[in-house]
């Protein structure tokens, strides 16, 4: 749906993203993972035209699109890091302002706002808003115009526990309504939690695209909940086939060899009560070695 | 664009210091007519001088417009100052708090952004041009009341009440149009700025180097003068000569427009390339 084709950005001598490649699928949830200052943000303003000097192409439905073109913003929603809004205007203010030049009527306004629980804050001034708040009115922002593809850079960013339970809500049910979302994010579990897909960056290189289903399937690490511990770290020890990552309470995270198999496993800790077995992601393998 | 304009408005509009500039004119100038009045006699003998032994003067040349004319002359050198408040903070104020990074991402051009906050940045400083001038003017016909007015140019010019209101409309549009050239100056700064304080002091440093030049008589600094915006400050002075000076009106208004024009352009080039990172 989305395709980026060597996309450079230089800040003077430092090279913020040296020829980033991939492309996002349509109805997926793309995460962008990185730690801070891998040019993630800076990719993420390319996008909207925020950023003005860059070297590269972008495909959106197999047509190439010019350089801050409106097509790019017409279709897209943008939360692009921390929201600032006009802090001295209420909340409907702010957002009729946007509505005005995304051409949206102004009924749509309360739909936002009520998709993100903050109908009843409208009138009050974002001044008085909380972080979260502010977070939350930035995603009604970018949904204003309904948009097909949503570009979040790092939503969760200082959101409480169920500040970030709701945005993973809320991303899950944009992406039911058919729209495709590309997050940014350094955080492992957002992605693990809700991307379909995801790219790392790293000193401005990507990796290559790839499903988490893949990531999955690829993953030779297995999480094991198991009531006799001690017993199961023994036998796995003894194993030529596995070995344990990390123990913590009654689970061990373990690394499989290739040719060992879930059957393998349970053979081997046959007779023991496995309270659950499943296969774990090896994003952080990804993310340290890429 | 109308949709962008409008926008622009709601945003001074709800700014506080979008009035700082009507607030300051409104409260100091009643205080200065108050101030006319109570010393128009000691003020009318310093004026009149040696004339009394010539001239017999019948009834008092401290009136309304004679008021008007002397704020004018007294305040017109501030103006700038006022005139950099907003333009200082429409493009800069948006950086600095990064609001542009939820505004220009809707489907707009930032050249048309540009234009309709330029346009705005024009609306004000009219605005509070006219108020300057016309509130003086109101103000000063309420408590003293009108008359003729003297001036003097080339020794002294009795203008008679039906030839003044027009000669406040005309130094009016000329210091507008100087105005317009120092908002257009500060708008460059506040391109280029991340914060609203350092277009305002560039401007008016630059008003003030660009007046001094004006004062300093040194040749170089005479044939520069005439191409200089800063030069034309005081035009509103040349409103009430007799004749008109129309050479200087028109070079006036050339001089600021070509300047306006060039900040203009620089201010939107830096605009429009400019990567927004903050």
């Amino acid at each position: 749906m989305l395709r980026f084709n060597k996309i450079s950005k230089n800040y003077g001598p430092i090279h913020a993203l040296k020829n980033i490649s991939f492309s996002i699928p349509e109805n997926s949830i793309f995460g962008i993972l990185g730690a801070n200052g891998s040019g993630k943000s800076t990719f993420m303003k390319i996008l909207p035209g925020l950023i003005y000097n860059w070297t590269g192409e972008i495909f959106y439905k197999e047509k190439y699109i010019e350089r801050s073109s409106n097509q790019l913003k017409k279709d897209f929603g943008y939360l692009i890091e921390a929201p600032k809004f006009y802090e001295y205007l209420s909340a409907k203010h702010n957002l009729e302002i946007l509505a005005r030049i995304s051409e949206v009527k102004s009924n749509r306004i309360l739909e936002v706002l009520d998709l993100v629980d903050l109908s009843d804050r409208w009138e009050d001034k974002v001044s008085t808003f909380s972080y979260g708040m502010k977070q939350r009115l930035g995603i009604a922002q970018a949904l204003l115009h309904n948009p097909s593809i949503i570009i979040l850079d790092e939503p969760n960013n200082g959101l409480d526990p169920n500040g970030i339970n709701d945005m993973t809500k809320l991303i899950k049910e944009l992406k039911n309504q058919g729209k495709t979302i590309c997050l940014s994010t350094h955080n492992l579990k957002d992605v693990e939690e809700v991307c379909t897909d995801f790219t790392i960056f790293k000193k401005g290189v990507n990796s290559k695209a790839t499903s988490m289903e893949d990531q999955l399937q690829n993953s030779k690490r297995w999480l094991l909940n198991v009531k006799e511990k001690e017993e199961a770290v023994s036998r796995i020890s003894d194993s030529k086939y596995f070995k344990i990552l990390s123990i913590f309470n009654h689970n061990i995270i373990i690394d499989s060899s290739s040719k060992s198999t879930i059957g393998e496993l349970n053979k081997l800790l046959n007779g023991l009560h496995i309270y659950k077995i499943c296969k774990e992601s090896n994003l952080i393998e990804y993310f340290s070695n890429d | 664009m109308i949709s962008l304009f409008y926008n622009e408005l709601v945003k001074i509009f709800y700014k506080r210091r979008t009035y700082i500039s009507f607030i300051l004119i409104t409260l100091l100038i009643p205080f200065i007519i108050y101030a006319i009045d109570y010393g128009a006699i000691s003020l009318q003998n310093k004026i009149y001088g040696q004339m009394q032994d010539s001239f017999i003067f019948i009834g008092s040349i401290v009136n309304g417009y004679f008021s008007t004319y002397l704020i004018i002359a007294v305040l017109i050198s501030h103006m700038p100052f006022l005139s950099t408040i907003v333009p200082s903070e429409i493009i800069s104020g948006e950086y600095s708090k990064g609001t542009f990074r939820i505004y220009l991402t809707r489907p707009i051009s930032r050249g048309y952004v540009f234009i309709s906050k330029i346009l705005v940045v024009f609306l004000y400083t009219t605005v509070m041009m006219f108020y300057f001038f016309f509130y003086s003017l109101l103000v000063s016909y309420l408590i003293l009341g009108d008359g003729e007015l003297i001036v003097f140019h080339k020794g002294i010019l009795l203008l008679s009440e039906d030839d003044i209101i027009w000669r406040f409309f005309l130094s009016f549009l000329f210091s507008n149009f100087v105005m317009i050239a120092v908002a257009s100056l500060c708008l460059v700064f506040s391109s280029f700025s991340k914060n609203s304080v350092t277009p305002i002091i560039s401007t008016i440093s630059i008003v003030f180097i660009g007046t001094a030049i004006s004062f300093i008589p040194i040749d170089i600094f005479e044939i520069i003068d005439p191409y200089l915006f800063t030069g034309y400050i005081d035009i509103f002075l040349l409103a009430f000569h007799d004749p008109l000076p129309y050479d200087i009106f028109v070079n006036c208004f050339l001089v600021s427009l070509s300047w306006s024009i060039i900040f203009i352009l620089v201010a939107y080039y830096n605009f429009t390339h400019r990567d927004i990172i903050e």
